[in-house]
């Protein structure tokens, strides 16, 4: 069954580069909605989207993707929720990973490793 | 004590995340000049990273048509190119996308490094760079469009 997803990112043009990279993944994905930042992501989330996999950016304004995980794990959300972020390091996964993201993609991606990373979530 | 990121070969790692951006992640043909080309640079993306012995900027010049080219590949077409605002946007993301890239190396280097947020100047100017810090200038010609990377960097308590 194909997979919704939430491309939760400031950078319009970041939003279209995930959306392209997506749909070329070779991965069964249904419709795609964006957010610009945490809080337009939960008002999405909380307005009863059909979302079953989210990609979120690191830095943004207004509320950072941490914070949106957080955010929405404590509201209790459990699709997964992957960082798609040039945020690296052992200390900054550990940070996703307590607040309660599924995953890590560091950019700059191939479609590849977006197709390996979200392999386990999408059917193909 | 030499610094830890001394045996930096920063030419290479620069170049080797140009084409890991361009080639990789977007397809496009990149060749390496042995000198710039480009007689009007008119738009940058810039990057900065810093850390504890390590810091510098990372700079993408080009003209206007080369940045609608990376718009365009950024984009996947060029129905979006009517608003300016996407070309400037790709760029700061292309300069994003390369600022993460390097980061990576100079982290696997054993010198961990933050990068900041990108931004974009358009426009004819000068720069002019601190003293004590290296240029690192590459040229390349991306899909017929040259396109000159810049690395303003320092290495701190050098001796």
């Amino acid at each position: 069954m194909a997979m919704n997803v939430l491309l939760v990112d400031d950078s319009a043009v970041m939003r279209k580069v995930l959306t392209r990279a997506l749909r070329q993944a070779g991965l069964d994905i249904g419709d795609i909605v964006e957010a610009g930042d945490g809080v337009e992501a939960l008002n999405m989330l909380e307005s009863g989207g059909n979302v079953d996999l989210v990609l979120s950016d690191w830095n943004m304004p207004n509320m950072n993707g941490v914070d949106f995980v957080a955010q929405a794990r404590s509201k209790g959300y459990e699709m997964p929720i992957i960082m798609v972020t040039t945020e690296s390091g052992d200390d900054r996964i550990a940070q996703a990973t307590q607040a309660g993201a599924n995953g890590f993609i560091h950019k700059p991606f191939t479609p590849d490793r977006l197709a390996e990373a979200l392999g386990q979530f999408a059917a193909v | 004590m030499g610094n830890v990121c001394q045996g930096l070969d920063v030419a290479a790692l620069v170049e080797e995340s140009f084409r890991e951006v361009l080639e990789t992640m977007f397809a496009l043909p990149v060749e390496k000049l042995d000198s710039p080309t480009i007689d009007e640079l008119a738009v940058v993306g810039m990057i900065g990273l810093a850390g504890k012995e390590f810091h510098g900027l990372l700079q993408i010049h080009c003209t206007q048509p080369a940045a609608r080219v990376l718009a365009a590949a950024l984009l996947g077409g060029e129905e979006m190119l009517d608003d300016p605002a996407m070309i400037s946007d790709s760029l700061g993301e292309l300069a994003n996308m390369l600022g993460g890239s390097v980061k990576q190396r100079v982290d696997s280097a054993g010198n961990k490094v933050e990068i900041s947020l990108p931004s974009v100047l358009e426009g004819q100017f000068e720069t002019h760079d601190a003293r004590g810090s290296e240029r690192t200038e590459l040229a390349f010609r991306v899909d017929g469009q040259d396109v000159l990377v810049c690395f303003v960097h320092e290495f701190k308590n050098e001796e």
